[in-house]
């Protein structure tokens, strides 16, 4: 027996692989999304953009400054780290306890120029960034063949998760956190600066972004609009897991990853709005989303 | 002779268009225990908050150790060494009780040790690892205050202690702030139960539609109990 309902073992786990690398992406992108909402309340619409600024920042290295993949693990979310700290201090803290619309028109206004500005400068068409070479080939598991680029983007993913997960659920900075998104002026009353707490989660947050889009530049083009294609959908697993939970919205990555995996294997042309049929079933069972508080 | 650790000239404050405090006159001096009496709505919880930050919409003038507060951040004035407990304790749910004691930064020496806390309030000791909204209304009030003592904070500023708690743990409560008061602590109280605060206060306030109407010593307290009681509702 080689097969499971018709379809072959190396089809289905190719498949499933496919699922994790795509839920890889979304949590890294969705668990940057959950902290900036849980803090600042504001729906990041430039986190997209921030995605694809983090590839083209390691694009720019390689190209330009012949800095390779490693260093540019490191340096592209900084960089955009720092690119958003600006963008917090200087335009979205004048916004603070105002309607959260304003945050995300302002941040689709950013996404929209960033993105532009890109697409004037480069094109539409995406440029290629090859896997650096220790990561190049593949293992063959028996059951699949299991490229190693894909497989450590698994991995990464699982990394930065969990310390992500680490830094807010065992420090000090972390119990800082959870208590400022609780009652911010409360926690600030005590001493603690709130306004810095904020501005540095906003940067992680875009800091995340442009991690996943270095670790996105060797499997998709870097372009332009590269944003825009997974962002829709990462909003939609936000909003399943609860917004503001973050355990809730990694969770939610890998799971919808498969789902999406799993369409794609039994009804391919259902694949694209898959994630959106479990959003809406979720909300009419469950509007407050899988993990978060009613 | 006693200095002026807090001294408030000309308080006003507003919530949005509503003009909340008209010209709030008070000073506690160091090592006082001072109460501030009056009706619900009379503005005694937004004249703490203004003292401490959270009500940002003020005037006149508001100085600590001499230091001038208007002007400071939010995040700046617990730095001074002061302590507040809010009316609805503040407890954070998404902390366990532990997180909660050790959340606010200290700020200078002094201040109680974790050991030092759990054997004041031994309650919390053997619910450290609970979340902190799990506790009872009074362990609450406990951990509230017992968080500001760990910090170091010489000057506490406590808006209804007692409100909602078994006579028990009220009874409890003061035998706490006594000791605080003994130990050369400033206390400025917010309180509707007076007969809880006559056990405490050097002097106290009343405040009536946003100003101070009236203030006196301790042991003036008994020969005003019928007007007070009167004016309070009790």
């Amino acid at each position: 027996m080689d097969s499971f309902l018709g379809i072959s073992y190396p089809a289905l786990f190719g498949q499933l692989m496919i699922g994790l690398i795509n839920g890889s992406f979304y949590a890294l992108l969705s668990l940057g999304l959950a902290v900036i909402f849980g803090m600042l309340h504001v729906v990041n619409f430039a986190h997209g953009a921030q995605y694809m600024l983090g590839a083209f920042v390691a694009w720019f290295l390689l190209n330009k400054l012949d800095i390779g993949y490693w260093p540019a693990l490191l340096i592209a979310p900084v960089t955009v780290a720092i690119f958003g700290a600006l963008i917090e201090r200087f335009l979205l803290s004048r916004l603070r306890g105002k309607d959260p619309i304003y945050g995300l028109l302002l941040t689709f206004g950013l996404a929209m120029t960033l993105e532009g500005t890109f697409q004037y400068l480069y094109g539409s068409s995406g440029r290629t960034y090859g896997v650096p070479s220790a990561l190049t080939g593949g293992l063959n598991l028996g059951f699949m063949y299991l490229p190693i680029y894909r497989g450590w983007v698994i991995v990464a993913s699982l990394i930065v998760c969990v310390a992500t997960w680490c830094l807010i659920e065992k420090t000090k900075v972390g119990m800082y956190l959870r208590a400022a998104t609780e009652k911010s002026l409360q926690t600030q009353s005590f001493g603690i600066n709130v306004p810095l707490l904020i501005t540095l989660t906003y940067a992680v947050g875009a800091g995340l972004a442009a991690f996943a889009g270095v670790l996105a530049a060797p499997i998709y083009q870097v372009g332009a609009l590269m944003g825009q294609n997974i962002i829709i959908v990462v909003f939609a697993i936000v909003v399943i897991g609860g917004m503001g939970s973050i355990f809730g919205a990694v969770a939610t990555a890998y799971l919808l990853g498969l789902v999406e995996a799993i369409t794609k294997i039994y009804y391919p042309q259902g694949s694209s709005i898959a994630v959106f049929v479990v959003m809406a079933v979720v909300l009419m069972i469950r509007p407050a989303g899988l993990f978060g508080k009613e | 002779m006693t200095s002026a650790m807090l001294e408030i000239r000309g308080l006003n404050a507003w919530y949005g268009e509503s003009h909340v405090l008209h010209g709030v006159d008070l000073v506690v001096n160091e090592g006082e225990t001072v109460t501030m009496l009056g009706r619900n709505g009379a503005g005694k919880t937004t004249a703490l908050k203004s003292v401490v930050g959270l009500v940002r919409q003020r005037t006149g003038s508001i100085t600590f150790k001499g230091k001038d507060l208007m002007g400071l951040p939010l995040h700046h004035v617990a730095r001074k060494g002061i302590g507040f407990v809010p009316e609805d304790r503040g407890i954070y749910a998404s902390l366990t009780v532990l997180e909660n004691l050790m959340l606010p930064p200290q700020f200078t020496t002094g201040g109680l040790s974790i050991k030092d806390i759990f054997k004041l309030f031994p309650n919390l000791e053997e619910r450290k690892s609970s979340q902190g909204t799990k506790l009872s209304g009074g362990e609450q009030q406990m951990l509230a205050i017992a968080r500001i003592l760990r910090t170091g904070a010489r000057f506490l500023i406590l808006d209804e202690p007692t409100e909602g708690l078994s006579p028990v743990i009220v009874q409890r409560i003061g035998e706490i702030l006594k000791t605080l008061r003994d130990d050369g602590m400033t206390v400025l109280l917010v309180e509707q139960n007076f007969r809880f605060a006559k056990r405490l206060a050097d002097r106290f306030y009343v405040m009536e539609d946003g100003l101070i109407s009236e203030t006196f010593s301790a042991t003036e307290l008994d020969s005003r109990m019928g007007a007070l009681q009167t004016m309070l509702g009790v």
